[in-house]
């Protein structure tokens, strides 16, 4: 294999795909075909885009929480009645979600891979980049996940139906996601990109949009996947990782101690897939099966991520020299200040 | 010569305006004296439930109202022309149609109206693209979940003859603000509509506002039968009333600069501590 192609670099061209595919597919295959792929799709793919080829689970989920679960709740009728619309979109996240496991977060998302090409700009532009947060910063931020799932996609909508507080609560997450604002801005229309003045609950969500949109852009430049760390669809991922066939599989060796590459490669700051030396499963909550760890691990199929038990890739010393050498060449040919 | 040419005209366009009030079409506003209130089913808090509708010069129009699946289930109209739709039970775009067929004379009234409930499994380009009788016009494409037609917008709809598309064929599009423009579809059989930037006291947020509605209406004489089809869609005030991109752009701004400043102030703790 030559030097340029490995594993990222084939990542890099599926979340390409996946971008332009997600973002402008509907002038491919048609307006309408979002109704016919998934409508729940889990990947922060945004349904406010108006070319986007499918939509993201995230918010029907919360228009079922707030539409038909919190005001069956307040109406006193049947909650499993209620839970019937939101079941089947469930389904079908999970259906896809079986087949990509959290490798939707790593080759799939356009977020995902928006966040990736800022920290690659931020490297060619010379910027001193933070290679790793600290651990404690790193376990600190892990619950703001839950929270946002708990909070944003089921809490204030439920209660949002309920009538216990506003209904502009229907569909909190969406107002501050963004992938609202980056993709619709992809598709060259702005109207996403606003400040809303027509209540104190809009005007607030809006400003936290927007200082988040700006917040990620900056801190994207200096370290990896500044969004992903409190994302929610990271945690609903992690509710069901353990029924996708896409697995990330660790046979410690001694050595490993003393190693650590693979959590330096990790961008999301798993200290844990160095450290653990128990578990086979180590496909972590925060993971996003980008497959960087094990890319590289220099000892051979120490770390590998299987499709239902079949390895797919495999940690090997080769693969290990090779891949440093391209790196360490890019660098030197693409970053300021490294030459 | 060209005067009389454009006393023509006006006689023209003043018969189609007088047609308007007269044809066969869709509308959620009901006149003060029927039976139905304004509202019925078209606020906010009654998306689940059934929704009434009236229909203009309704006197032998057959109605139904197709489903998603483009299943087909007859409604009733009251003697002052309501016509009360229950909820179907499926998410997505139905089709409220009504059609007229008398010696000389077809019309058909659509509209598409957006219903909750269990999702269909079909897309609402089945309905769309099916075709519903001679004279159509379908929109090009019909707004998606999420996206409503606002004033100040341009839509696009497309006008069809037996299925070909008809070159510039003159159309009215009549609001429930008053606005009237005649317009004509293009060399491609596009349609392109200015929507109206016709509301007036707008108060600010959309919920607030209520939903005005078009209607486009255009017909075609053909083997001594006059064809006639009217398509009704409600359209909202444009949020740019009370939505800033400035405001949004500027916001943007300040988190990037917070986002830089808050770095470099961890950075430089780092260093003072190191
Ligand atoms: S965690 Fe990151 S990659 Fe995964 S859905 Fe969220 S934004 Fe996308
Ligand atoms: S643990 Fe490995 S696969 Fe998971 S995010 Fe980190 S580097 Fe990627």
């Amino acid at each position: 294999m030559p030097n340029h192609i490995n594993i990222s670099v084939l990542r890099k061209l599926v979340q390409l795909a996946a971008f332009l595919f997600l973002v402008y597919g509907s002038v491919i295959v048609g307006f309408y075909s979002v109704d016919k792929i998934s409508n729940a799709l889990p990947a922060l793919s945004c349904a406010y885009d108006t070319k986007t080829a499918d939509y993201c689970t995230l918010i029907p989920l919360q228009h079922r929480m707030d539409h038909d679960l919190g005001r069956a709740i307040l109406a006193g009728t049947s909650i499993l009645t209620a839970l019937m619309p939101g079941l089947v979109i469930l389904s079908t996240f999970l259906i896809m979600f079986v087949v990509l496991n959290k490798a939707f977060c790593g080759w799939i998302c356009p977020l995902g891979f928006f966040q990736e090409i800022l920290t690659l700009i931020g490297q060619k532009l010379g910027l001193r980049r933070i290679e790793s947060l600290p651990e404690k910063l790193v376990q600190r931020i892990r619950p703001f996940k839950w929270l946002m799932l708990t909070v944003l996609i089921f809490g204030l909508p439920i209660l949002a139906g309920m009538g216990v507080v506003s209904n502009e609560l229907g569909s909190p997450f969406c107002r501050i996601c963004p992938s609202r604002i980056l993709t619709s801005m992809a598709t060259g229309d702005a109207t996403q990109m606003y400040i809303d003045t027509s209540s104190t609950a809009y005007f607030i969500l809006s400003l936290i949009a927007n200082l988040l949109f700006g917040l990620m852009i900056a801190w994207g430049l200096f370290f990896r996947q500044p969004f992903c760390r409190i994302c929610p669809m990271l945690a609903l991922h992690a509710v069901f990782k353990k029924i996708g066939l896409v697995r990330l599989v660790k046979n410690a060796k001694p050595r490993c101690e003393k190693c650590g590459l693979c959590a330096k490669a990790c961008p999301m700051d798993i200290k844990e897939i160095h450290t653990d030396m128990v578990h086979k499963d180590v496909l972590f909550s925060d993971c996003t099966l980008c497959g960087r760890c094990v890319e590289f691990c220099p000892d051979k199929d120490v770390l590998q991520m299987k499709y239902a038990f079949m390895p797919i890739i495999s940690a090997d010393p080769q693969y290990f020299k090779r891949r440093k050498k391209s790196q360490t060449q890019w660098e030197k040919k693409n970053l300021l200040g490294k030459k | 010569m060209k005067r009389s040419l454009f006393y023509l005209l006006m006689l023209v366009m003043i018969f189609i305006s007088g047609q308007l009030q007269a044809a066969l079409s869709w509308t959620t506003h009901a006149p003060e004296s029927s039976e139905v209130k304004k509202t019925d089913g078209h606020n906010h808090n009654a998306r689940n439930k059934g929704k009434s509708f009236f229909l203009h010069d309704s006197i032998g129009a057959e109605v139904e109202i197709w489903l998603p699946t483009l299943e087909q289930q007859p409604l009733v109209i009251s003697k002052t022309g309501v016509v009360k739709v229950k909820a179907t039970g499926f998410d997505n775009y139905h089709l409220l149609y009504a059609r007229r067929q008398l010696d000389g004379l077809d019309e058909m009234a659509l509209r598409y109206q957006y219903m909750r409930g269990k999702p269909s499994g079909e897309s609402p380009g089945l309905l769309v693209g099916h075709s519903k009788g001679t004279l159509e016009i379908k929109p090009s494409p019909l707004t998606r979940e999420h996206r409503r037609y606002q004033s100040g917008d341009t839509a696009k709809f497309t006008l069809s003859f037996n299925n070909e598309l008809l070159k510039l064929q003159p159309v009215i599009i009549s609001t429930s603000n008053g606005t009237e423009i005649n317009l004509h579809t293009d060399n491609k059989g596009q349609l392109t509509v200015p929507i109206p930037e016709d509301f007036s006291n707008i108060k600010s947020g959309r919920r607030n506002n209520r939903p005005a509605e078009f209607t486009l209406i255009s017909s075609i004489t053909q083997n001594e039968t006059k064809y006639q089809t009217t398509l009704n869609a409600d359209y909202h005030v444009n949020p740019s009333h009370w939505q800033s991109r400035l405001g949004g752009g500027l916001t943007i701004l300040f988190g990037f600069i917070g986002g830089l400043m808050v770095l470099r102030y961890v950075r430089r703790r780092e260093t003072e501590y190191a």
